[in-house]
């Protein structure tokens, strides 16, 4: 093996490299200082909203709002229970003005800390009656219903169950997906223990886990699974496969309600509330107003196929009419799904958490 | 014994979630059993060997870092399923499928999707095996082959060779990675929720989901302790580990191995690890790209794509600099203290993001912050660089780490004796010796910031320039549009993550190479 030398000029070690840390330095600086400058034209103008929905649905309507009113506004999407966290943690410094979530859990989760401002009354005036909140600190933006997903592929019409509580039958055993961590879910169960208590409930869940209900992350993977030929039955709510059908008509999942008035069909809404600490509130409350308009609650029925929670919007499908609702819907007042806790509890203790 | 908390009765074994715990632990054996010989396979045939590809093969295997777990798991259960790849390639009523899988309740066959166990530990190892990879070929590039051929003369073949003298070299870089791999599964939600493997960390995201921060809380510091368990194994097996060279004048380049007819089962096995790794969610992201054209929608990835390059770079920049006086203090002084501190960093990596980034949160909110640092500090970009620079800085150290113990100190004591300070020597001896591991340590952090999600979500900066609705990063938009399953939507996201972190990955490979040449 021949012997090589390696003989190389080495560069003046203080000019190159060094010049190209300053460079680099002097770049970054300079990005520091444009963000400075943008941050102290900012701060304090922008009406800020913690949205826990996702921004495919709210930016547009947020860009509307802003074009219509000159109100400049600020998002920050997240999870809905994350945002409530950062919010319960930020305090009276939230820089939050509104907080807007997809489930009603962390709407009074925020009342229960002190930390959402009193609405004027009026403010409710047009939402429907069976939708209106208690507490007076939020506002629902839309309402949604619980469903029964199936594959027609493996279950005929004839067959499908009537109630949630046909789907205790051995018949369905390893065939039902449900997602227990999911905020609808626990509404719906919440639903359950108002009307039947708490013994039933218990009962109902435990019979569910003995006929092996597949247990999902949230909504989306049960109708996935649905399509997969994983589970034939699932208990989702209604907007998300309509959603997926634009993208993919050739999905092989329906969906339909349970019987007339079964608990299977809970309507439940999502809402948003504007903050205590915030010093917008005028505009913030103008916000509110804006969703609950017309207009927008009529977008949002084409957009995410959502009920509308006023009387006065005219939805785009029939189907989407909050009137033909209430005749499937249970006989459970909003007002009454308030105590997530107890639900919590048990389905920690049913070992379903 | 039991001890009473808040809401629920808390007996012992409950406290200690053994179920979950195992579950954590059969799962990372799992994905290690896989990984080790993959990547350290794959290292070898990538540097030592005239396998053709070999530098895109590189490439391909770094690419699944560029990819969000939660996009892996995705793919893989895309693989099989009645409406799946599988099913689409080959047809429902192809024999082969009837054959292997039983008809459903209509009589048709039933294609089962991975899911439990072995789906998690599939979309696990395929996600982790770059972490693994990177590190041992990194070694393998600088070994010194004169220790082999030292071997060689002594009568040993070749396998008794690479077990006595190569695979021990290889010993710092295959814990670190596997330190890394580790960290990563006991403390994954995305993949083990989706394929519902019920662990500690599917666990932790429950309890917040449901309020519960005593609960996950609980359950992150059992995740601690696991973590500070796995770093004091691999302390332990690296004790008294050196490995620079005590001979004079610089190592040769390694000989390549001529493989002959073994290229071409060589190279079949490389495609197949990188179909799986890479392609496979590459190809699912591409596949829901194309039913873009179906829905009306406006895509605009570029202020995202700004986002994502304004948080990451810095951190990454930032985490490889601390990594040095890190690395060094374990490397070069063999203090107890030098082990731990390199060490400290396990911890902010351990905890998941989530509860570190609240933890964050509560810090700057605490009542004791002056109102004008809060509101300097809190939702600025300098604090999102900080928090991922300290949540990813454990990636970082691994590398600096493995090229710091093949430098030389005499080099150093060399540039003393000639009169040189230590700063002089720390900047033109060392730095450079460290510049491959530098650049490995800058760009795992990188990819790990472009899809870190529940952070940015969290301490997202606001009022920036360009981003006047607020800040927004490629992963975030990507789980925007796939939490409300549309996947066609999100395709664009992903794929310019892919896009960008494998260009970004290729510039180095070849910056590296002009710097060998």
């Amino acid at each position: 093996m021949p012997l090589r030398f390696k003989v190389t000029e080495m560069p003046c070690p203080h000019c190159l490299p060094m010049r190209r840390i300053l460079s680099i330095g002097l770049i970054l600086m300079l990005a520091g200082v444009i963000q400075i400058g943008s941050l102290a034209t900012c701060y304090g103008q922008n009406l800020v909203i913690y949205c826990g929905r996702s921004k495919s649905l709210v930016e547009p309507i947020v860009e509307r709002f802003q074009k219509e009113t000159g109100t400049k506004v600020e998002v920050r999407y997240g999870g809905t229970t994350q945002l409530a966290l950062a919010i319960q943690q930020e305090g009276r410094r939230s820089p939050a003005d509104l907080f807007w979530a997809q489930d009603t859990g962390a709407l009074e989760a925020i009342t229960a800390d002190d930390l959402f401002a009193k609405l004027p009354a009026d403010f409710n005036k047009n939402i429907i009656d069976r939708f209106r909140p208690t507490t007076g600190t939020w506002v629902p933006t839309t309402a949604r219903a619980r469903v029964l997903a199936y594959a027609p592929a493996r279950v005929s019409q004839d067959q499908l169950p009537q109630s949630v509580f046909d789907l205790t039958d051995a018949k369905w055993k390893g065939r039902i997906g449900w997602a227990p961590a999911n905020a609808s879910f626990q509404a719906f169960v919440t639903a359950m223990r108002v009307q039947h208590g708490e013994e039933k409930t218990a009962a109902w869940l435990q019979a569910m886990k003995a006929n092996q209900a597949k247990a999902y992350p949230k909504n989306t993977p049960i109708i996935d699974a649905l399509a997969a030929g994983e589970i034939d039955l699932g208990l989702p709510n209604h907007y998300y496969l309509l959603g997926m059908k634009k993208e993919n008509p050739n999905l092989p999942v329906e969906q339909t309600l349970f019987a007339d008035g079964d608990l299977g069909n809970l309507v439940f809404v999502a809402g948003i509330g504007v903050l205590k600490s915030s010093r917008k509130q005028a505009a913030a409350q103008k916000f509110i107003q804006y969703l609950i308009s017309n207009p927008i609650q009529e977008d949002f029925t084409t957009r995410v196929n959502e009920y509308p929670v006023t009387s006065s919007a005219k939805p785009a499908a029939a189907s989407l009419d909050p009137q033909a609702l209430q005749k499937a819907a249970p006989d459970v007042p909003y007002s009454d799904l308030e105590d997530l806790d107890g639900t919590l509890k048990l389905l920690r203790r049913l070992d379903l958490l | 014994m039991a001890i009473t908390a808040t809401d629920e009765e808390v007996t012992l074994s409950r406290w200690l979630e053994l179920p979950r715990t195992l579950r954590s632990l059969k799962l990372l054996a799992g994905v290690l059993a896989i990984d080790l010989p993959l990547a350290i396979a794959l290292a070898w045939l990538t540097t030592r060997t005239n396998l053709i590809g070999g530098r895109l093969f590189t490439v391909l295997a770094i690419c699944p870092l560029a990819v969000p777990a939660y996009i892996s798991a995705y793919a893989f259960l895309s693989l099989g399923g009645d409406n799946g790849v599988l099913v689409a390639l080959l047809g429902r009523d192809s024999w082969l499928l009837e054959t292997m899988f039983a008809a459903d309740v209509s009589g048709q066959t039933h294609v089962p999707r991975m899911s439990g166990y072995w789906g998690a530990v599939a979309a696990l190892a395929a996600y982790n095996m770059p972490y693994l990879f990177l590190p041992v070929r990194a070694v393998l590039r600088q070994l010194d082959p004169a220790l082999e051929e030292a071997s060689y003369s002594l009568g040993q073949n070749r396998w008794q060779t690479w077990w006595k003298v190569v695979l021990p070299q290889l010993r710092p870089a295959v814990l670190a990675g596997t330190l890394i791999v580790a960290l990563h599964v006991v403390s994954d939600f995305g993949v083990v929720s989706l394929m519902r493997y019920d662990t500690l960390s599917a666990a932790i995201y429950t309890r917040f989901l449901t309020f519960d921060l005593a609960g996950a809380a609980r359950l992150a510091l059992l995740i601690v302790t696991l973590a500070i368990l796995l770093v004091s194994g691999e302390m332990f097996l690296l004790r008294n580990t050196r490995l620079d060279r005590s001979a004079f004048g610089s190592p040769r380049v390694a000989s390549t191995q001529r493989l002959g007819w073994w290229q071409i089962p060589a190279m079949g096995f490389c495609l197949v690890v990188f179909g799986l790794c890479t392609i496979l969610p590459a190809a699912t992201s591409v596949y829901w790209m194309t039913r873009l054209w179906r829905i009306e929608a406006e895509v605009n990835i570029f202020p995202a794509l700004w986002g994502s390059i304004q948080g990451s770079l810095p951190a990454a920049l930032l985490a490889a600099a601390w990594a040095v006086p890190l690395a060094w203090l374990s490397v070069r002084y063999t203090s107890r203290l030098g082990h731990v501190l390199q060490r400290l960093p396990v911890i902010g990596y351990a905890v998941p993001a989530l509860a570190f980034g609240l933890s964050l949160i509560i810090l700057c909110s605490a009542d004791w912050v002056p109102d004008m640092v809060y509101h300097a500090l809190y939702q600025s970009l300098p604090l999102l660089v900080f928090a991922y620079t300290v949540h990813f800085l454990a990636e970082a150290v691994g590398p600096v780490r493995s090229s710091l113990m093949l430098a030389s100190p005499r080099l150093e004591e060399t540039s003393r004796a000639l009169g040189r300070g230590k700063i002089y020597t720390l900047s033109w001896v060392t730095l450079p010796l460290l510049r491959h591991g530098l650049v490995v340590a800058a760009a795992l952090v990188f990819l790990s910031c472009m899809k870190e999600l529940p952070l940015t979500m969290l301490l997202a900066p606001t009022g920036m320039l360009l981003a006047p609705t607020g800040m927004e990063t490629l992963a975030r938009a990507a789980w925007d549009h796939t939490e409300n399953a549309q996947f066609a939507q999100a395709a664009p996201y992903a794929l310019t993550i892919l896009a960008s972190s494998t260009l970004l990955v290729s510039l180095l490979l070849w910056e590296r190479r002009r710097a060998d040449q």
